[in-house]
């Protein structure tokens, strides 16, 4: 059968080769971890320790009262130095808790949910466990699997794209751990009460759709479902599309289409918050790019810096111009090596000079290439030209809040106009100009 | 001669018509304006800028009119226009010193060096949104003239040194530029105000050192040398009690790294004539 896919879209060259086939190792054991207190999508957590107090392996950190937020664990046993603000991806200094290890690695006392858990008794366990959509947007997953009264969930979609260049973690994860996959998936679609399962890998990943196909083989509601190799086929609503062939509408949830997706990791991490008790303190991360001496798929502590996590891998060669903490798509550009892991960090990349497209911005020529690879089918050439003359008020009747900041459009424009970043601007200004009005 | 009557008449009468529906509309539908708002709109600089928060002059003439908006709120006017305003409207007018932008950093270029090398849009929210800046120090001035060009008067020039230099001359005060800085770092100063800290960082000495030449390390050594007691310390920064200080300028003599700057009102012009606005 051909691949299924959705319409439209790019494709970038993987650049896969270089971590795809090696084994997921523990990452390094850090002496200080930094844990910013924003972690996942919504509300801000408040700290849950004092400077000074005593914290275990799993031990609350952080926690929030609102709705969409998630608490936040320590990942070492030892002292909390401090909570100050500290370095961060988004290169500003964010509240943070700062914990100095013991190395003793001792353990709050953790207990799994019974063999046969309630759907509200693991909702309730991914709450507390801190469990966030580790594909990369660190939405709150309990979330996701409370949906709106009246919205059922038919089919969880287990996402297993990886589309983003470099990025191999969860393919490992795959190939490695799919029992544990499988197991999370048990349990969300229990959650959820859903009907049927698919788990979505792109084809560039064989020996993943061999491994998950051998582990679902028994059962008949869950469908491995081998997806083109093409960017951004990880993304939520592309997902939907190629496998259930529905669209979600704008400004709708995955939910209205009674799909819920979930990422490879995310499911691994329910699997073991509901067996285990384990709260989400570690990640599989990717750190890659011919930048690093040696590229590896490393499992590290959340809040483990950059740094660290470089010099485990042999540190950086000379000519590294770019570090970039995500996939090179849409991940952050770093200011700096002493921002952590945080929970949606997905890889570490170091790229050199030829690694990069050499920026030399022209004048839109109006090709249309970019409305012609937009996955989300809106217009992106027209939200540059809107932006730099500072039109914002046409910016939202050419829903620009559809746009999923997904990068093709800036990655196929043959002017090499930043798109995305006019589309970040021109989302921040509308909101910032929304809240004025609100607050006059 | 005959042919010429029943036109004649028929045109007559449609004109006839016509005219007393014109008369009509004129008594029915007449919208009276007020005499004052014209008058009142000769007096606005009539620039649009907006500040007073009406979309442009003849609004805010309209809504001076009609009791919505006092006369003081044009800035850009200043309080010259406030008292013809005034008068026109038949009120007392109380005016404030005219005030002037002035910018609360002075790292520039040479002072604070970038931490990366920035490609992409050249605008200051563009900037602050990808990765922070490219600053090194997260509260500076970032050099990409958001406040320059917002500026509707064109009070507003970049200096080869990345900072803004706001001509007195040419700037009234409207505050649109307070708006535009992401990092708020521009703000409405009288010459009530002598001293000006030209720093807004938050973080401690050691921290500012490392990442600019100008910030303020928080000695607090201006604290100390003042002779009227007029400084105290807010966090890291020092603030200057503008009643007690009597502008003697030994703070700014004895500022190690020149933070503390004197407040020139009326006295800043434009280094380039390039642009010399009207």
């Amino acid at each position: 059968m051909r691949p299924l896919t959705f319409p439209r879209g790019i494709h970038p060259r993987d650049h896969k080769e270089a971590t795809n086939a090696k084994l997921i190792e523990d990452g390094p054991l850090p002496d200080v971890i930094i844990l910013p207190l924003q972690q996942s999508a919504g509300a801000c957590c408040l700290p849950a320790v004092d400077s000074g107090d005593k914290v275990l392996v799993g031990q609350k950190i952080g926690d929030s009262e609102a709705l969409i937020a998630a608490p936040i664990h320590s990942p070492v046993s030892g002292t909390v130095k401090a909570i100050e603000p500290r370095p961060h991806h988004t290169g500003l200094k964010l509240s943070s808790v700062v914990i100095e290890s013991d190395g003793q690695q001792k353990h709050v006392e953790c207990k799994g949910l019974s063999a046969n858990p309630s759907p509200d008794e693991i909702r309730r366990k991914v709450r507390d466990a801190g469990i966030v959509g580790l594909g990369g947007a660190a939405f709150p997953t309990q979330v996701k699997l409370d949906p709106p009264k009246g919205q059922e969930i038919v089919s969880l979609i287990i996402n297993g794209c990886e589309c983003e260049p470099y990025l191999t973690g969860d393919h490992r994860i795959m190939v490695e751990e799919p029992e544990q996959i499988l197991d999370g998936m048990l349990l969300l679609m229990k959650a959820v009460e859903a009907e049927n399962g698919y788990i979505g890998i792109e084809t560039n990943k064989p020996d993943a759709i061999e491994a998950m196909i051998a582990v679902t083989e028994k059962y008949p509601d869950i469908e491995v479902i081998a997806l083109e190799e093409k960017y951004p086929q990880g993304s939520e609503k592309q997902l939907i599309e190629a496998i259930l062939d529905v669209q979600v509408a704008p400004n709708m949830l995955p939910c209205s289409v009674g799909a819920l997706v979930q990422n490879v990791a995310t499911s691994i991490a329910v699997s073991k918050a509901c067996r285990d008790g384990l709260p989400l303190v570690e990640r599989v991360i990717t750190v890659s790019g011919n930048g690093i001496a040696t590229p590896k798929n490393l499992r590290v502590a959340v809040g483990t810096r950059v740094s660290d996590v470089i010099d485990f891998c042999g540190g950086t060669r000379d000519q590294v111009v770019k570090l970039i903490l995500g996939g090179p798509m849409m991940g952050t550009t770093l200011v700096g090596r002493e921002a952590p892991v945080v929970k949606g960090t997905s890889a570490i990349l170091a790229l050199t000079n030829d690694e990069i497209a050499k920026v030399d911005v022209h004048p839109c020529i109006k090709c249309g290439k970019c409305v012609e690879v937009c996955p989300m089918l809106l217009l992106p050439y027209r939200f540059g030209a809107m932006v730099e003359f500072g039109v914002f008020d046409e910016l939202e009747d050419n829903h620009i809040f559809n746009c999923i900041e997904c990068g093709s459009c800036a990655f196929i424009c043959p002017s090499q106009l930043p798109l995305v970043q006019y589309i970040k601007l021109g989302k921040y200004s509308l909101a910032q100009s929304r809240e004025k009005s609100r607050s006059a | 001669m005959s042919d010429l009557i029943a036109p004649i008449v028929s045109m007559g009468a449609i004109g006839a018509v016509l005219a007393l529906i014109l008369v009509i509309a004129d008594r029915k539908l007449r919208v009276k304006e007020d005499q004052r708002v014209e008058k009142i709109l000769e007096i606005l600089p009539g620039s649009n800028c907006g500040a007073c928060g009406a979309p442009g002059c003849r609004q805010f003439a309209e809504q001076l009119v009609s009791g919505e908006q006092g006369p003081a709120g044009c800035m850009a006017g200043g309080p010259e226009v406030a008292k013809k305003i005034g008068s026109i409207l038949g009120v007392e007018v109380k005016v404030g010193l005219p005030q002037k932008a002035r910018v609360l950093c002075l790292g520039g270029n040479l002072e604070s060096q970038p931490r990366a090398q920035y490609e992409g849009i050249r605008d200051c929210q563009a900037v602050t949104l990808q990765s922070g800046g490219d600053k090194s120090c997260v509260y500076g001035c970032l050099g990409y003239g958001n406040c320059a060009r917002a500026c509707p008067f064109d009070a507003i020039e970049m200096t080869d040194n990345g900072l803004p230099l706001v001509d007195d001359f040419l700037c009234t005060g409207c505050e649109i530029c307070v708006a535009a800085c992401p990092r708020q770092l521009m703000a409405m100063k009288t010459e009530e105000t002598k001293i000006l800290v030209g720093c807004s960082s938050l973080e401690k000495g050691k921290a500012v050192k490392q990442v600019c030449a100008r910030g303020c390390i928080a000695c607090k050594l201006c604290v100390k040398v003042c002779p009227q007691d007029a400084i105290v310390m807010d966090g890291n920064l020092p603030v200057i009690d503008d009643k007690k200080c009597d502008d003697c300028g030994i703070c700014v003599e004895k500022c190690p790294t020149d933070s503390l700057v004197e407040n020139l009102i009326n006295q800043l012009r434009r280094t380039s004539e390039k642009k010399k606005a009207v």
